[in-house]
Formats: C-alpha cells, structure tokens, sequence
C-alpha cells in the first residue's frame, strides 16, 4: 500500500462519536486529507491490539483510533479499558521495534467534526514526515 | 536472588511422607477422587501423576525438580462433581489461583495441600549433571544458583497463597520491586536493534504452541490461535506470522502472567518468551501502579481502570 508518497492511515472510529464526528466533517464540507481509510466499530473498546498489528503488516503507514470522550461511551466505559489496554499496546509496540509515532489515539464525539478534520489533518502530517513505515515482516 | 533460596532436600524428604500420608487419607475418606502430584519418570525426572487409591498415593513424589505446573492439568476435569485434591508450592499456587480467579474451575471442587518452597532446581540442567554433582545437589542441597529455575530468582511467593492444609513450616518471604533486567537492557537498544533481536526470537519458533499450553493464563477452552474462522493466525511459519503469535500470546496474559516462566522453560528451542511477558508486566506496574502484577488479583489490571489513567491523546 505505501507505495506512493501518502501515506495510508488505518482508522478504527467508534461508530457512536468519532464516526458521526467523521461524518460530520464530511456533511460540513471541511477541508480534510484523505489518508484515512475508515473501519467502523462498536466501541474503541472492540479495537484489539492485533488488528493493530494487522494493519502494520499490511502496510498502513499509520493506525489511529478513535472514540468517544472518557465518560462519554454509549457502552459507559469501553472507552476506558481500552485507554488503558493502549497505553500499554503503544509501549509494546515500541519495545518490539516499531516506531510508536505511528499509532495514536483519539477523542471525538459527534459534533466535533472540526476536531476530527484537525486530527485527520495533524496525524497526517505527522505521519508523512515519518516517511513511508518500514516493512513489518508480512506476507505481502 | 532471595535468601530463603537455600535448598533443603531434608525437608522435601519429610513433607514428601507428609504428601503420601496426606494424599492417602483424603483418597481412603473420600474427600477426593483424584490427587494430583508428581511421581517419579522414566528418566528420574518428576512426571505429572493422577493417584486415584491410597496405595497409588505412595508413589508421590516431592523433590527439587517438581518443576511441572500441575493446575492445568485441572482443566481436563472441568466436567463433574468429582472432588480434586492437588498439591502446590509458591509458584504452584499461583497458578491454581490464577484458574481460580479467572473462574476457570470451582474452588469448591478442590482440596489444595500446600508445601512451602525452598527452590526447585532446572530439571533440564540437572540431568546434564555428572553423577556426583547430580547426588549432591538432589541429595546434599548443594546446587549452585545456576542450577536453580529462573523463576525462583524473582520469587516473592514461596509460601502457597492458596491451601486447605499446609504441609511444613512457613519460608521467610522477601517482597521487594520486581526486577526486571534484561528488559531494561533491550530497552536501551535502538529500535532498529530490538526489530532485528525480535526477529531473531519469533524465527526459531517452530509454533508448537507448548508454550500456550503449559500457561496457566492461557486457559480458554477455544482459543483464537486454533481457530480457521475468522483466522487470526495464519497457520503457516512465516515472518508475519511468528510476530502475531508471539504478540498476541503475550499481550493476551498481559496483567494474568504469573511470572512463572514456564513457557520459557517448555520451548524447546530455546525462544526467550520472558522478554516480552516481563516487559508487559514492568509496564503495568509503570503505568497502573500495581505492585506485585504477577500475583493473582481480584480484578486484573487490565479489567479495571481509573478516571485517572494517563491519556496518550495528551501525548501527540
Ligand atoms: S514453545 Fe517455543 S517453539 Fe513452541 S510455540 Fe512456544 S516459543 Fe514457539
Ligand atoms: S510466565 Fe509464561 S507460562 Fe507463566 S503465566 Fe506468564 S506467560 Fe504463562
């Protein structure tokens, strides 16, 4: 997938806050890179950290994801286990040799599409100046 | 290493009597249908054991190199009524409370005999003893600290946390910060370093999965390694997949990991699992504050949160 010089970020968004925040942004017509390619789910508690690693290997240059504001989950407090089990993913990625820079995670609830363009539009920049994601041993 | 780490092959002698008479009288009154201990192997070396009458109870043995993780064995008896006696060490304990608080099999069905520990040896190292040597260790307790097993080097447990009836005084336990220094020294590596060291270590894995099996956090009944569909693990040994299985074996016990080292003294090649699992484990104590992650809590770290748990939003 990193071929050309955009690069790919894989977005998990929670389909209650940051996905209707990313929908937002779009029915608002905001101004957005189109670096992220989206894939909804439940809650950012359903995110596993080995679809994380899946999508390194497959060549995302890039993983975020988000979801709904600390106490603000439609599931009470998804959002919480998954801060934690993040948290310690990130570092875990790092011990393993591959650049932490290149997995964040975010905040959006549904009337922040502003937010979101601005993350989409951060991360990205972020992420370019990263160069391309050197190639995590993969079948591909 | 603790100081209470001196082996005392007098005292595992007596409360190995102590084990027989024991296991004898639960089985001959009923109180259990099965024991599970250890009894002695083809090759001299301690082999999981299953005594069902009173005169089996007199093969049981307890010497240094009960180093087998009896508790798993507790999942083939899932099913029934049948009353399960089991004996434990420190570490043994864990184990079995490990299971207990994961809810994998009744506390109720269980009679658990405990013996505090002074060490167990490596069973491997020891049979590559010369005969003397191999006497005098088994016998004179003189056992050099290499002969012992990783785990007992961090140990912090050695009286069992969990037991009807314990056989043998109290050990000294010395409960201090776990240390972990070999994941200090990768941590210092570049990151291109620790890539090219972990791909070293997921390559010799020939994925035969002893290091799931033998884990007493790894105890699913289905587990997501095996499964065809969805596949979350490819079946063949290539790169990507070696690291998936690798990650997700030890991300999947992060906070359960009892630090028993098991899984790094079962492979068979050699693969150094403890590197990831206590890199997790030194986070977790970083990054939650939990003191002790390798003992069995109520709740484990990672199914429990606060408002006040760092946020890596801040941190982009
Ligand atoms: S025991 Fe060793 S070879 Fe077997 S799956 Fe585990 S790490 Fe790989
Ligand atoms: S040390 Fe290994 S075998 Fe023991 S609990 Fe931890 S992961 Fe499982």
């Amino acid at each position: 997938m990193a071929t050309s010089q955009e690069p790919v970020i894989v977005g998990f968004l929670c389909n209650w806050c940051s996905y209707a925040g990313a929908d937002s942004a779009g029915t608002g017509r905001m101004v957005q890179p189109t670096n992220v390619r989206i894939i909804r789910v439940p809650c950012s508690g359903r995110v596993n950290p080995r679809f994380i690693l899946r999508a390194f290997q497959r060549g995302a240059d890039g993983v975020l994801v988000s979801g709904c504001h600390p106490n603000d989950c439609h599931y009470s407090t998804g959002n919480f286990f998954a801060r934690r089990r993040l948290l310690l993913l990130k570092r875990y990625l790092e011990y393993l040799g591959i650049e932490p820079a290149r997995f964040e995670t975010h905040w959006v609830s549904a009337s922040e599409g502003q937010k979101w363009a601005e993350v989409v539009r951060s991360m990205a920049e972020r992420v370019k100046a990263l160069g391309p994601s050197p190639k995590l041993p993969s079948l591909l | 290493m603790p100081k209470s780490l001196a082996l005392d092959p007098k005292k595992m002698k007596e409360a190995e009597a102590a084990l027989r008479t024991q296991a004898a009288k639960l089985l001959s009154e009923g109180t259990v249908t099965v024991f599970l201990g250890h009894e002695e192997g083809w090759d001299g070396l301690p082999v999981p054991f299953f005594a069902t009458t009173p005169e089996e109870a007199k093969r049981l043995v307890w010497n240094p190199l009960v180093a087998f993780n009896l508790a798993k064995y507790l999942l083939d008896r899932l099913t029934g009524e049948e009353k399960v006696g089991i004996v434990v060490n420190g570490c043994g304990s864990l184990a079995l409370d490990r299971l207990l608080k994961d809810r994998r099999f009744p506390r109720e069905r269980l009679f658990v005999v405990g013996i505090p520990c002074t060490g167990l040896l490596d069973p491997d190292k020891v049979l590559a003893l010369p005969d003397e040597a191999r006497q005098a260790a088994l016998e004179g307790g003189k056992a050099e600290p290499g002969l012992f097993l990783k785990r007992c080097g961090w140990c912090d447990a050695p009286n069992p946390v969990v037991a009807d009836v314990v056989l043998g005084e109290k050990v000294p336990e010395e409960a201090g910060p776990q240390q972990y220094p070999r994941v200090e020294e990768i941590e210092k590596m570049s990151p291109a370093e620790r890539a090219a060291h972990f791909k070293t270590l997921y390559e010799k894995c020939i994925r035969c999965f002893a290091c799931r099996n033998v884990c007493p956090a790894c105890s699913c009944r289905e587990c997501s390694l095996d499964q065809w569909e969805p596949l979350w693990l490819g079946k063949a040994t290539v790169p990507s997949e070696q690291l998936m299985y690798h990650f997700i074996r030890a991300f999947d016990v992060a906070g359960r990991c009892i630090r028993c080292g098991e899984c790094e003294r079962v492979c068979s090649v050699g693969v150094p699992l403890m590197e990831l699992n206590d890199k997790l484990m030194k986070d977790i104590t970083e990054l939650f504050g939990v003191q002790r992650p390798h003992v069995p809590a109520d709740v484990e770290p990672l199914g429990q949160w606060t408002e006040g748990d760092a946020d890596l939003e801040a941190a982009h």
